[in-house]
């Protein structure tokens, strides 16, 4: 087991290392939104305000700089913590950090839901098809992977509502809460604040709401697990040390579990970082099936309203969010697998 | 001359093993046709020349093109006139489901294209060249790939603004790195090549040899590289349309939309404008991993036999 | 007294693309309690399917047809259940190549902890001690037992897997070439350890190689395997005295002339088990072949007191 304080020294160098990842996504963030032809404030006024109002307001945003002070400017900004303010009609003159972390919970709560169905839904096909290898319940789940990968989210998001929310009545088709005032914001993750105030009717109302959205992404991304975990159990299960552990008669399901699927779980681990992406991606598209007000709306109501500095506050959080998922990947692969060393 | 000439043929000569891979690329296709790889690579390849078929022939198929609201009545259900029934503004959900695949397939072929061009050229330059060119051009790809394909494209979308040619556009931006890694790899492996040595050594410029000998591994995997990611393809235009981000609203038939409009004649069990526009996508999708999965399975190891 | 183990009929065949290859064709064999038995043969000639077979870990659709009884019991016929709790505490398998036998994300302790409880009840406690000694007997220090496989180097993953192997204290060993992946020094420490098994523990051995010296080293009788069939079967003594196949022959020439450790130096290449030579099928590379060869397949004769051979011309070799 490595010691706590390697780790965290790990950790460190990995967060400075992808400082330059960061950047080149600021970067081409700022490049498209400020180099592409477009004047977002003539768009904000729609010709309706005399020009003088409309060089204050260039001036104040600082868009009469050149090209890279504004840049210069920009960054320094991001890494010092501050978003800006926004110039969108919804939002105009509000913090950009305050309204997106108004906004993330509800984001990290479709998402947390969606990795749990997927995780659940993709391990046990994976670990299936991957010990009943070229049976039929292998050739089918095989398929399932395939083809539940290639399913649009927001029509699989629909057909799910047509028959659980329409149909059957069993579940809401929109919205994080109903029937009510939602809790009081802690966290901003409804389940979470309900259990805190301690109100089990509001937190059942709340994961009541997340099943559907939660499904319909989780389904989607299983697929991908299936698949992952199908080959590198196939993998595993030939290998040389779950041969000689049968060979000590150890006994078959602990062959299963301890040696062939903890480590076909690592190189898992591994693609799980690169799923994050396929799932805010998803996750944009689910919350607009679903009228589910988290960072994806935000992000179009923002593209919409030429807002640039929320459309850069977003994409920036996002990106953050990327790498911080790609370094506790990092770390958790590291307490699985004595050979990584720090 | 005569020395050219003989260079040549010894270069030809070299050469000669990609260039007979090329021609047999459909072999392999033919001789693992009973495998499990090489049917699903058959079924894959049948379905995408269906759509192929119905996206040339749209206007022949279905003549008038859906454009008009209140062509027809309302929402009706799919009947004997209307198949797949009239969405909410009384179009055709068949007809726009046909011109359907017009639009995705020509989306899908510029994104690919727009990708290779882009890709092909910056993935070679990368790995010719190699040092701290290289790893700068590898950690931008990097970034970019490891970010939200869907939002960048959307960004870029909104940006530029709507229609086909456009979301072609936002779409190759996604898909760049994958065709910059592979030819990067490819030529990375080129490189140290005992032919690519030999024609050095022979006076060829390495160039020259370097560009047709990757050109030629690389050709290999595209049909790989393109039936995986022109599912991804069709998917990501479809969401940017289903964003409101896509296509003008005359474009006659927009899967992505179409699921858009849908979308508010749910709650009253409003099925049909969001099955079938849903079902085209994805058995479209379905065939292009069909056969991508299949291709690469059964290119792989081939590739994999030839290098060791 | 019942036989310790007598292999009766063992064939062993699997499936390929090409078709069906018999790893192993009608082996008899006997083995007595407290006898060390060489297997030797190239590559490829069936003895590690021979170990595998008497432990049942062969590969799933492996056919088996034939008896392998272990003191009493027919192997191939126990019930799943009663198969496993036979392995490691009766029968024990060392395998050649330590590096990957080893669960990588194992602790050395929990492989033996594991191992005890998989077929003892005793506690976690009990089984720990007993572990610290299984490796203290094999000179690793019991500091190093919490430690993960990939920081011990070969030849000591080796002496780990020997310890697995014996902390239950099987009556029979099975190893197969443990020291084939090891260096020259590491592989005399092992076959050191072995022979004190031999000798202080009076452990059955089974020790399957392709290194004739090795087997005159330690070996009592010797098993020679060609072609997924035994071909000649005796006490050492008589085998390396009085080699009565040709391929045996061969095998000893290549160790006295070239004094190399590898058997290449007998004409031509083990056959294909797929579909093998007819008659013997040693005979496209015997320098004797005749007629009768190729056409009549030798049958395992007696040439003298427990000295057995599979050759037409045996007696003229006597």
């Amino acid at each position: 087991m490595p010691k706590a304080g390697s780790l965290w020294a790990y950790a460190a160098t990995r967060l400075f290392l992808s400082l330059p990842m960061l950047l080149i996504l600021l970067t081409i963030v700022f490049t498209v939104l400020r180099i592409v032809p477009g004047d977002p404030i003539a768009a904000l006024f729609a010709g309706r305000a005399p020009p003088d109002v409309v060089a204050a307001t260039r001036h104040r945003l600082g868009l009469d700089l050149p090209i890279w002070q504004q840049y210069v400017n920009y960054v320094v900004q991001v890494f010092t913590g501050s978003l800006g303010t926004s110039i969108g009609a919804s939002y105009h003159g509000k913090s950009v950090l305050f309204i997106i972390m108004d906004k993330l919970p509800a984001t990290i709560e479709l998402t947390v839901g969606a990795m749990l169905v997927a995780s659940i839904v993709g391990l046990s096909t994976g670990v299936i098809s991957g010990t009943r290898r070229d049976k039929p319940s292998d050739i089918a789940l095989r398929l399932y992977g395939t083809i539940i990968f290639v399913v649009p989210i927001f029509w699989l998001g629909q057909i799910l509502q047509l028959i659980f929310a329409v149909d059957l009545r069993l579940f809401p088709a929109q919205l994080r809460f109903s029937g009510g005032p939602p809790p009081l914001m802690i966290t901003g993750l409804y389940t979470l604040d309900s259990l805190l105030e301690g109100n089990l009717g509001s937190f059942l109302v709340s994961i009541w709401h997340l099943v559907l959205p939660s499904l319909t992404l989780g389904l989607v991304l299983s697929g991908f697990f299936t698949k992952t975990v199908r080959a590198n159990l196939l993998r595993t299960v030939k290998a040389d040390y779950v041969e000689a552990a049968r060979a000590r008669g150890i006994p078959e399901n602990k062959i299963v579990s301890r040696y062939a699927f903890k480590n076909a779980l690592i190189p898992v681990i591994t693609v799980l970082g690169l799923q994050f992406a396929i799932l805010f991606a998803g996750a944009v598209l689910t919350e607009r099936t679903f009228t589910w007000d988290g960072m994806g709306t935000l992000l179009l109501t923002a593209i919409n309203e030429a807002d640039y500095p929320m459309v850069e506050g977003v994409i920036v959080v996002y990106a953050l969010i990327i790498v911080l998922v790609s370094l506790v990947i990092d770390v958790i692969n590291g307490l699985i697998d004595p050979r990584v060393r720090y | 001359m005569g020395q050219d000439i003989q260079q040549q043929r010894i270069i030809t000569k070299i050469l000669g093993k990609p260039v007979r891979y090329v021609r047999s690329l459909f072999r392999p296709l033919v001789r693992e046709r009973r495998t499990l790889p090489g049917i699903l690579s058959w079924i894959g390849l049948v379905m995408l020349l269906g759509f192929i078929f119905i996206g040339i022939f749209a206007p022949v198929l279905v003549p008038i093109q859906q454009t008009n609201a209140l062509a027809y009545p309302i929402l009706l259900p799919p009947n004997a006139q209307h198949w797949m029934g009239t969405d909410g503004i009384g179009r055709d959900v068949f007809a726009r489901v046909i011109w359907g695949a017009r639009t995705s397939l020509t989306i899908m072929a510029i994104g690919a294209l727009l990708a290779l061009i882009v890709g092909f050229p910056i993935g070679l330059f990368s790995g010719y060249v190699g040092g701290w060119v290289d790893r700068a051009l590898v950690l931008v790809m990097d970034s970019v790939y490891a970010f939200p394909g869907l939002l960048l494209a959307a960004l870029i979308a909104a940006v530029i603004g709507k229609g086909i040619f456009n979301i072609g556009i936002a779409i190759t931006v996604i898909y760049i790195p994958l065709y910059f890694r592979v030819t990067r790899s490819q030529t990375l492996s080129t490189r140290e090549e005992l032919y690519v040595e030999a024609a050095r050594a022979l006076g060829a410029r390495s160039w020259t040899i370097m560009l047709r000998y990757i050109a030629f591994n690389v050709v290999i995997v595209i049909p790989v590289i393109f039936s995986l990611s022109a599912a991804d393809t069709i998917l990501t235009a479809a969401g940017l349309s289903y964003l409101g981000l896509g296509l003008e609203i005359d474009v006659p038939g927009d899967w992505g939309r179409d699921l858009s409009d849908a979308q508010k004649y749910l709650g009253s069990g409003i099925w049909w404008t969001s099955l079938f526009p849903g079902l085209m996508i994805i058995l479209l999708t379905i065939g292009l991993s069909f056969l991508g999965e299949g291709l690469s399975d059964i290119i792989n190891p081939l590739l994999r036999k030839e290098r060791s | 007294m019942e036989t310790f183990l007598k292999i009766d009929d063992l064939s062993v065949g699997y499936w390929t693309r090409r078709g069906k290859v018999g790893a192993l064709v009608g082996i008899r064999l006997e083995m007595s309690e407290g006898e060390t038995l060489g297997i030797v043969g190239e590559t490829g000639c069936g003895k590690s399917t021979l170990g595998k077979a008497i432990l049942g870990i062969l590969p799933p659709l492996t056919e088996i047809q034939g008896h392998i009884f272990f003191r009493g019991r027919d192997l191939p016929r126990l019930g799943l259940e009663e198969y496993r709790r036979l392995r490691a505490k009766e029968i024990a398998l060392i395998f050649q190549d330590p590096m990957t036998r080893l669960n990588p994300l194992m602790r050395i302790e929990n492989h033996f902890v594991e191992e005890i409880l998989a077929h003892e009840s005793v506690s976690k406690a009990e089984a720990r001690s007993r572990a610290r000694e299984a490796l203290l007997s094999m000179g690793i220090h019991e500091s190093r037992i919490r430690n993960y496989p990939h920081e011990f180097s070969g030849g000591m993953r080796q002496r780990i897997m020997i310890a697995l192997a014996l902390v239950l204290k099987p009556s029979l060993l099975i190893a197969d070439e443990p020291t084939t992946s090891l260096d020259v020094i590491v592989e005399s420490q092992i076959l050191e350890i072995l022979q004190d098994l031999k000798r202080v523990y009076h452990m059955s051995l089974q020790l399957i190689t392709h290194n004739m010296g090795i087997v005159a080293e330690i070996c009592d009788r010797v098993a020679v395997l060609y072609a997924g069939k035994l071909v000649e079967l005796g006490s050492a003594h008589d085998v390396f005295h009085k080699p009565l196949h040709p391929y045996t022959q061969g095998l000893l020439a290549s160790i006295i002339h070239l004094d190399t450790k590898e058997l290449h130096s007998i004409e031509g290449s083990p056959p294909d088990l797929i579909s093998p030579p007819s008659g013997c099928r040693f005979h496209p590379r015997c320098p004797y072949a005749q007629q009768i060869c190729v056409e009549k397949e030798p049958p395992l004769v007696e040439f003298q007191k427990g000295h057995l051979a599979a050759c037409h011309f045996g007696d003229t070799f006597l």
